[in-house]
């Protein structure tokens, strides 16, 4: 802080007379009323403030000062504070003397037009440089802040200031903040309220340099600020960044532009870990940014790591990813261009080609991307996404070979229901579509599903037998006749049938696999028995069957094979209903489209991931 | 031997003293001074010191005015309570 007083001499000596009028003022005032002692005591205080402090120390500035210790001085501009100073005096003519106060009290909750330029041009020098104290770093803040809330002021401060003093500050403060929470977040503990108070004060800093672009911006619209973050570090520039208020699209592009050269950027000071980066700040904005999620994620399109592996906080990256292709902020023809490129690059990351900074897990990041896009991802062409058939059985076993993935398609039912197209018309070739997309991803769910059953008993199966050869060596120690084998035995396979027949080994892949198709049939069954249900009460509600109409048989799931029952019931049923012709094709159609769809659907994917 | 006792008259002209000292005190060019020690006329802590304890002081001024003021209204108050009933009421 600066301990140099400036002052204009004129005014000084008008503020001296003032004060000697108003001492003789208050000292010829009188009461002797007792009530009136306190309001005296007052006005006594208030003239020894003027006569024994203030009276003096105005006089003695226009005085001799080298009698009071008072030094004619020259204003040092080693920093901020003391260049502004000396720019304001140099400014104003003012007089310099050093200040008996020294280093505190220094405040700049008033600015004034000319001090705003001075400040403009005191960063833009050797001071802006200069690394600075905390103290300076808070009335900087409070300088900006006042600027940034008067378009007088920023005009004054702007033109004082140079691309290169703001690179110099900016950097200066930036890298400072990194450190500050790079060490806070180290060791993965919780962040103080001591530490993040830190970084605050560089954060009000940035939010008033914010806000004086802003205020530009609003005056001169053509004005671009992304020029000034030019020569910034990245970091430094995404501090800024944060407080511009760009729209989705603009701040999606600058995000690049500053996430592509902090790849290329050194680390910013030694450390062996290097905490939250540019990319950080940028996302952390972007997902507060209307359409800057989307935006971002179709300009890295051609380098998904910019959105993937690039931010110390990987949880961070899957939301913006997640924000971005949510079906509700992604037009369909960019889906079908960003859906296939993100996922490629999952299947990579999830290969031993995996990027060296990206964290994530990417069976689990391809679930939550895929899940509203299940269908057009999983589906050929020309109805889907484009994948070769190679991708869509990577994508599916990377799923599957992951319990978290396969759960979290499992858990987000609604995000898969809501990728689904529903037509709000009722028309019948609309709802057999519909039906049959159900039944489609229906048919995704349950073979990979039954994929990953079938694996896991092929994984335990393999673990027994693997027990067994492994016994079976430790038994050939028990001293026997070289042509005797006491693993293969009477008595030692008749104990390996009895532990199995008693279910102690893994289950059999024939019963694996007829449970899984035994579940298929009950699925599917109940799906097209809601179906059929819901399309007869929709024709009583509105008039197409009488009320009375008997209704469709009940679903029995306690047969061998419900769903061949069922049909068999529903169609004794149709038959002996009269219904007309269109209603009967109408109510069979929708009960058979789901088995046939899922049929197919499952027929092929089985064969494309063989189970 | 008992004080004097105290006329309506006497406490009015009481009012009317600590009234005037009221005013003067709101009128007083001490009030004013902060607004010639801003930054217009110097930067630095000292006078950043200044203005702070003009202001206080200003504060204090008005504060005093205000409570001679009410100390008036009361003794006013007293007199009235004096003429309706012969005896001094409550403050």
């Amino acid at each position: 802080m600066s301990n140099y007083l400036g002052f204009d001499p004129t005014l000084v000596d008008l503020l001296r007379q003032a004060m000697s009028r108003g001492l003789d003022e208050l000292d010829s005032l009188r009461c002797t009323d007792h009530e009136a002692d306190a309001a005296m005591r007052t006005i006594a205080a208030a003239r020894s403030t003027l006569r024994d402090t203030w009276l003096p120390f105005t006089s003695s500035l226009l005085a001799c000062r080298a009698l009071v210790g008072y030094v004619p001085a020259t204003i040092d501009s080693g920093d901020v504070i003391n260049s502004w100073l000396g720019g304001v005096a140099a400014q104003r003519h003012w007089q310099v003397l050093t200040d008996p106060l020294g280093t505190d009290r220094m405040p700049a909750d008033e600015m004034s037009i000319e001090q705003a330029r001075s400040l403009g041009a005191a960063l833009s020098g050797p001071a802006g440089g200069e690394p600075m104290t905390a103290e300076e770093i808070e009335w900087l803040g409070m300088a900006v802040a006042k600027i940034g809330a008067s378009a007088d002021l920023v005009a004054a401060f702007l033109p004082a200031m140079t691309t290169t003093g703001w690179t110099a500050v900016c950097n200066q403060l930036g890298t400072a903040r990194q450190q500050l929470v790079t060490e806070a977040t180290m060791y993965g503990g919780e962040i103080t309220a001591t530490e993040a108070a830190g970084w605050a004060a560089i954060d009000t800093v940035f939010a008033g340099f914010g806000a004086i672009v802003v205020r530009d911006r609003s005056t001169h619209p053509e004005s671009d600020a992304s020029l000034l973050l030019d020569d910034m570090t990245a970091y430094s520039a995404a501090l800024l960044v944060q407080q511009l208020d760009l729209d989705g699209p603009a701040l999606a592009r600058v995000s690049r532009e500053l996430i592509e050269r902090e790849q290329l950027e050194p680390a910013p000071y030694d450390s062996v870990h290097l905490g939250p980066r540019a990319a950080d700040l940028l996302f952390d904005t972007m997902l507060a940014t209307g359409a800057a999620p989307t935006a971002y994620v179709m300009l890295t399109l051609d380098a998904p790591e910019l959105a993937y592996a690039v931010t110390d906080d990987q949880d961070l990256a899957d939301r913006l990813v997640l924000a971005g292709t949510d079906i509700a902020a992604m037009h369909p023809a960019e889906a079908s261009v960003a859906i296939p490129a993100l996922a490629r690059w999952l299947l990579k990351a999830s290969s031993d080609y995996r990027p060296i900074d990206y964290k994530g897990q990417p069976a689990v990041a391809l679930a939550q991307l895929i899940v509203p896009y299940l269908l057009p991802v999983l589906r050929s062409e020309p109805e889907g996404f484009g994948l070769s058939d190679a991708e869509r059985r990577r994508v599916q076993m990377v799923i599957i070979e992951d319990d978290d993935a396969l759960q979290l398609l499992f858990d987000e039912r609604d995000r898969i229901a809501a990728g689904l197209a529903i037509p709000s018309a009722s028309d019948a070739a609309s709802r057999i579509a519909a039906i049959r997309d159900v039944a489609q991803l229906l048919a995704f769910v349950d073979t990979m599903r039954r994929k990953r059953d079938v694996q896991r008993v092929e994984h335990a199966q393999a673990e027994w037998d693997l027990m067994w050869t492994l016994v079976s060596g430790l038994v050939g120690l028990i001293p026997l006749p070289a042509v005797v084998s006491a693993a293969s035995g009477v008595a030692t396979t008749g104990l390996r049938s009895v532990l199995e027949n008693a279910g102690v080994g893994p289950q059999s892949m024939d019963s694996v696999r007829s449970e899984t198709l035994q579940s298929f049939d009950t699925m599917t069954t109940i799906a097209s028995a809601i179906l059929l249900c819901s399309t007869f009460d929709g024709m009583v509600a509105t008039g197409q069957l009488a009320p009375g109409t008997k209704p469709p048989p009940l679903l029995d799931l306690s047969v061998d094979h419900p769903g061949s029952t069922y049909d068999h019931a529903v169609f004794t049923w149709l038959q002996g209903s009269g219904f007309d012709g269109g209603v009967f094709a109408e109510l069979w159609q929708s009960q058979q489209e789901i088995h046939n769809s899922h049929e197919t659907a499952s027929n092929e994917n089985c064969i494309l991931i063989d189970c | 031997m008992p004080p004097a006792p105290v006329t309506p008259d006497q406490l009015r002209q009481r009012a009317t003293a600590l009234r005037r000292l009221g005013s003067q005190l709101e009128g007083a060019a001490a009030l004013d001074l902060h607004r010639r020690a801003t930054e217009d006329t110097w930067i630095g802590p000292t006078p950043s010191h200044c203005h702070e304890e003009l202001l206080g002081l200003r504060t204090r001024i008005l504060g005093a005015a205000e409570d001679v003021r009410s100390r008036a209204a009361a003794l006013e108050r007293q007199a009235q309570h004096l003429d309706a009933n012969g005896r001094i009421g409550p403050p």
